[in-house]
């Protein structure tokens, strides 16, 4: 193995003990005083490894991180493969898809949502827990002006912050005079499409019960986000505020079946206040729970998603999508990773070997495995 | 103020300490009298106190003064640090002074003697110094115990050797009155030391400086315009989840504009390593400790280690090209050794006359070594002693003229065969030459007696030989030295074999060294132009060399360097020649001087090995040797490198003047390194000083940079520490741009992920 031990000689105590014999009374103190210590930091001998690169080395950590890589690319590219993913694009572009008309008539003023239906066809049944997300592209989540417009202490539960929201909310801080709960732009711009999913079976509509907790976080819905004056009378809680300029209803009404996912632990909410790092980006809307019997979850056929259009992308050329996805012990469709290390493994083995090649064609040294490549 | 010296007692009178107002006449009363009435206007004249200062700060202007170094370097946010770091260092320098500046010296006052701290000595004091003791100031001296009233003194602490001598310098002053014989020794003001490894460091900085900010300007603009060709479209300036406020939209473009600007470069800023300032000195600061505890380095018998007084110069240890030495005290041991006498041709070995016959010398002649070499011969005890005629560097010779008790009259003369040998007009020279000779091979140091009648006439009575060993391992590391790469540079007061000599015994000069010289001999033949120009055609052309007609001076046959790729030269310099040769050249043409400095700087480059040898003039040269660095500091300090040196020994300035075009044109700016147990300028001067802890003096430990223990400690010093700090310095810089790099690109590329929002 070619390697250096950068470790200085041990020469022992021959100095310390030729010190003391040299100087007799006062001068040895004297001498021993100045002696520096001779321990193993002081004297820069703590023991160092510098690896040396050499064929000797260089080839098999070649061959070692090839072998080792492809199949770890190939397990994972294998499991990213196994996990079924399903993706429908509903902003309603073209003028044959479903909610053209929605995405036409747009008006925030309208007080009859705009709804329409997306059929769609699974071609393979989905076994296990299925994950429904809304997709948004070409939104900026992560424009500067757009992430720091919020108030974290007043979504804390902050009363001072309720009637008083930070200044970093402007302009989505005070409407008609009343402070914005929740303000900030954030907030101001929740996603508020209602998305139903409807298996087709003989012409007959049997809606897919979605279930719509546990998609945040728990220390976003238990710690960050909580209610002012705990969870009663939410009104009366926000009364005194103002709802987001562009949400239809109040944020203590944002989920009419429970009471308890209501104000600012909304997990749509909560899910929506975290900001995605890129324009594209996908968040968890619902979840659909695998069946107590060993049926698939969502079997193969037709279906119908029935969407509430109320979220308008026209204007920055933004595109909305629904995905159901089932995930693994890797989390979601990722190809990326396990192609990642295929590549890695397959180029350090194809180096290993190349250099192996180089290495008996041309060294005609002697000492080939200390010399360095 | 007619003083009979012989019945005073010693009154020495203080100069000054620090600046060398030499030029400044001074009125000084002796024991701080009143003048007396009717005497010119007293004006009490303000003189600096006695302490010496080599610290660079003073404890109320270390702030403000360390600040102003501080700020007038760009990046100055985290020095802070660096401040106490050097505010330690110079507490060390502190504490060092006060042990000197503590150290009890007698005064006279009011007739009596009292005991004063060093540092309160105020011009105009008289001091009592007894024998051995050591000068705490510049003196005048009034009055020595001493029949003739002359004083030996011992230049250990400046220069390193410990010889006697007389007088060092003749004192220019308005003090006629006394006589002429005054030494003077002067503490070295170190008031230039420079921390100079901050200002070298920093240029080389900056420029890293100036290409990151240009760097980090260049992203920003970048980033700005893509900001701005992006949000041309107004449904990605402003959608309509992410509004602006009204006095957002009000504010002018430009504005906002530059308020981005100044956003991409708070982002940015990063990439400029601020921080590697504090990261860089803490490790050099720390580091500095490996070298004080490196127990190779520890001293057994002078129980010393090495000292580190500037950390900011490890790095450089390990970068020197060029290393500049003295020979006594720093190569050998200094430690003079009697090892043989000639006498009428006859060769007696150590024992046979031993070094007692010269110690107990009658109260007569009690006649203290006047130079390292020579011991004063006593031929009879009833000799009475005349005059003595002290030795000088230029005579390189000292006489005893003495009345034997049958009335004759005699001169002994002893001093350096060079100037005895031409005076001798009988005796068996030629046999005690050919000793001389060949002691001097075995690298001795030998003296001639002479023995005279008449003027210079004089008749050889013998030769002593005295022996100076190499210090251990003196060989070894000069050639270590050599075989990393680097020239060495010695300078010394022997005569031309002799120190050839020393240069083989300590593998300055090796087997193969092709030695050339530039000697008296060697211009005598030829003018000095030809001289150089032949010299620089050997070395700048080795294989050519053959017909060159530089045979003269080419000392191995050409036939064994023919086949051999002989970059290895070895120059000896003897300054001698110079007078004349400068003569020629200067009054001629002084515009070719220029040429000659080129050919000069040349040559000395392609040697790996130089040899000074100072002329005549500067015989004894060490002492005097200091008095010439600080001449020839201008030229050297402007050159940056080696270049002093010639001018000190081969030509005065008068032929090379300062030329700073024609440095500055000198790209290289080779590091160098100067060695020596004398706090010489040179060691101030060079890049990297290094004093060696003699048996005497502790100035140049003090005034150095770094102090080693011995000569043999050099190289681990450079060789082992210098590459280690070399090295780690170098990969710590690396790692520093690597991480910021690595630490903005994606920030930067994210840019285009986030609307260029500066998120």
């Amino acid at each position: 193995m070619a390697s250096g031990y950068n470790a200085k000689e041990e020469d022992g105590g021959g100095h310390l003990s030729a010190a003391a014999g040299n100087g007799g009374g006062g001068g040895a103190g004297a001498v021993n005083s100045k002696k520096p210590d001779n321990t193993a930091f002081k004297q820069q001998r703590l023991p160092a490894w510098q690896p040396i690169l050499t064929a000797g080395t260089v080839l098999p950590a070649f061959f070692v991180i090839g072998l080792i890589f492809i199949p770890i690319g190939i397990g994972l590219f294998v499991t990213s493969n196994n996990i079924k993913e399903f993706e429908i694009d509903y902003t309603g572009i073209d003028k044959s898809s479903a909610c053209y008309n929605c995405a036409q008539n747009f008006s925030w003023n309208s007080t009859t949502p705009c709804s329409c239906s997306v059929h769609f066809i699974l071609e393979q049944p989905f076994e296990s827990n299925v994950f429904m997300y809304y997709g948004l592209s070409n939104f900026y989540q992560n424009h500067r002006r757009y992430v720091k417009s919020r108030d974290d202490s007043q979504l804390n539960g902050d009363l001072v912050s309720l009637t008083n929201p930070s200044k970093e909310c402007e302009p989505y801080r005070k409407s008609e005079g009343l402070p914005i709960a929740p303000c900030g732009a954030i907030a101001n711009s929740l996603f508020n499409d209602t998305l139903e999913l409807y298996y087709v079976t003989n012409n007959s509509k049997t809606p897919v019960s979605l279930v719509k907790k546990g998609i945040a976080w728990w220390t976003d819905k238990n710690v960050k986000f909580r209610n002012p004056g705990g969870n009663n009378n939410l009104t009366v809680a926000f009364h005194g505020t103002s709802k987001p300029v562009n949400w239809r209803v109040p944020v203590y009404e944002l989920d009419p079946t429970d009471v308890e996912n209501n104000g600012f632990i909304n997990e749509d909410f909560i899910v929506w206040m975290r900001t995605a790092a890129l324009p594209t980006f996908r968040k968890l809307y619902r979840i659909i729970q695998k069946k107590a019997d060993l049926t698939p979850t969502l079997a193969s056929g037709q279906y119908i998603l029935e969407v509430t259009y109320n979220y308008p992308v026209r204007s920055f050329d933004g595109r909305k999508r629904v995905i159901l996805s089932t995930i693994s012990w890797m989390g979601g469709k990722n190809p990326f990773l396990g192609i990642a290390y295929i590549t890695v493994g397959s180029v350090c083995f194809f180096l290993g070997v190349v250099l192996l090649i180089i290495h008996h064609k041309y060294d005609n040294r002697n000492s080939s495995a200390d010399i360095p490549n | 103020m007619g003083m009979d010296f012989s019945s005073l007692r010693s009154l020495l009178r203080r100069c000054c300490v620090g600046e060398e107002k030499w030029v400044d006449s001074r009125t000084v009363y002796i024991g701080h009298k009143e003048p007396p009435p009717g005497a010119e206007a007293y004006i009490p004249q303000r003189y600096p106190d006695n302490r010496i200062v080599s610290s660079k700060y003073t404890f109320w202007n270390f702030v403000p003064k360390n600040l102003f170094e501080q700020f007038r370097r760009i990046a100055n946010f985290y020095f802070l640090i660096i401040f106490l770091v050097q505010g330690y260092e110079d507490w060390l320098r502190h504490r060092a002074d006060n042990s000197v500046n503590h150290c009890p010296v007698h005064v006279v006052q009011h007739g009596k003697v009292v005991r004063k701290q060093s540092c309160k000595i105020r011009v105009g004091d008289v001091v009592f110094i007894k024998e051995d003791e050591t000068f705490p100031c510049d003196l005048i001296l009034l009055s020595s115990s001493r029949d003739d009233g002359t004083c030996f003194v011992t230049t250990a602490s400046l220069d390193g050797e410990s010889s006697h001598k007389p007088d060092l310098y003749k004192f220019v002053g308005r003090v006629n009155v006394y006589m002429d014989s005054e030494p003077v020794a002067r503490p070295l003001g170190s008031e230039n030391l420079l921390l100079r490894g901050a200002t070298l460091k920093n240029t080389s900085m900056n420029a890293f400086l100036v290409v990151y900010l240009c760097i980090l300007i260049g992203k920003a603009l970048v980033n700005t315009v893509l900001k701005y060709v992006w949000q041309a479209d107004p449904g990605r300036d402003e959608p309509w989840y992410n509004g602006r406020t009204d006095g957002e939209r009000q504010r002018h473009i430009a504005i906002r504009v530059f308020t981005d600007f100044l956003a991409f470069m708070v982002l940015f800023n990063y990439i400029i390593p601020v921080s590697m300032y504090v990261t860089v000195e803490m490790q050099k600061f720390l580091g500095s400790y490996f070298i004080m505890w490196d127990d190779d380095m520890f001293d057994k018998e002078l129980g010393e280690r090495a000292i580190v007084n500037t950390s900011d110069l490890n790095e450089e240890l390990g970068q020197v090209e060029y290393v500049f030495r003295d020979k006594t005290g720093t190569l050998t041991e200094n430690n003079m050794e009697f090892i043989e006498c000639c006498v009428d041709g006859h060769v007696y070995v150590a024992q046979a006359i031993c070094n007692g016959q010269v110690i107990p010398g009658s109260d007569t002649m009690d006649m203290i070594d006047s130079s390292p070499g020579p011991q004063a011969r006593v031929k009879e005890e009833e000799f009475e002693l005349l005059e003595v005629l002290t030795f000088d560097s230029v005579r390189r010779r000292m006489s005893v003229i003495v009345r034997a008790s049958t009335g004759e009259v005699y001169l002994f003369c002893k001093g350096a065969d060079s100037s005895i040998f031409p005076r001798v007009v009988s005796g068996k020279v030629e046999e005690v030459k050919q000793r001389v000779e060949h002691n001097a091979v075995d690298r001795d140091r030998r003296l001639a007696d002479a023995y005279e009648q008449i003027e210079t006439d004089l008749v050889l009575l013998g030769a002593t030989a005295v022996e100076d060993r190499l210090q251990e391992q003196a060989a070894d590391t000069v050639e270590s030295l050599h075989q990393a790469g680097m020239k060495v540079w010695v300078l010394t007061g022997d005569k031309m074999e002799t120190a050839a000599a020393t240069c083989y015994a300590s593998k300055l000069f090796r087997r193969g060294t092709h030695v050339l010289e530039l000697t008296t001999k060697r211009t005598e033949e030829q003018s000095l132009h030809d001289a150089l120009f032949d010299l620089s055609r050997t070395v700048l052309r080795p294989h050519r060399r053959g017909g060159a007609g530089g045979g003269g001076m080419v000392r191995d046959p050409a036939s064994t360097l023919s086949g051999v790729d002989c970059s290895d030269f070895g120059l000896i310099i003897d300054g001698a020649h110079a007078p004349e040769g400068q003569e020629g050249t200067s009054s001629s043409n002084s515009s070719g001087s220029g040429n000659y400095k080129e050919i000069f700087l040349e040559i000395c480059r392609n040697c790996s090995a130089v040899l000074l040898l100072p002329d005549g003039a500067a015989a004894e040269g060490a002492v005097l040797g200091t008095e010439r660095w600080e001449e020839a500091d201008p030229e050297g300090r402007r050159g940056g490198d080696f270049y002093f040196v010639n001018v000190r020994f081969c030509v005065p300035s008068r032929v090379f003047p300062p030329d700073r075009e024609l440095i500055k044109a000198s790209k290289e700016h080779p590091i160098t390194l100067a060695i020596g147990d004398g706090p010489t300028t040179m060691i101030l001067e060079a890049h990297v000083g290094i004093g060696i802890m003699g048996k005497e003096g502790r100035q140049a430990a003090r005034n150095s940079d770094y102090a080693i223990p011995k000569f043999k400690h050099l190289k681990q010093m450079l060789l082992v520490h210098g590459h280690f700090y070399y090295i780690r310095i170098a990969e710590l810089v690396q790692y520093f741009f690597y991480k910021n790099v690595c630490f903005i690109f994606p920030q930067f590329l994210y840019q285009f992920f986030c609307g260029f929002s500066q998120q």
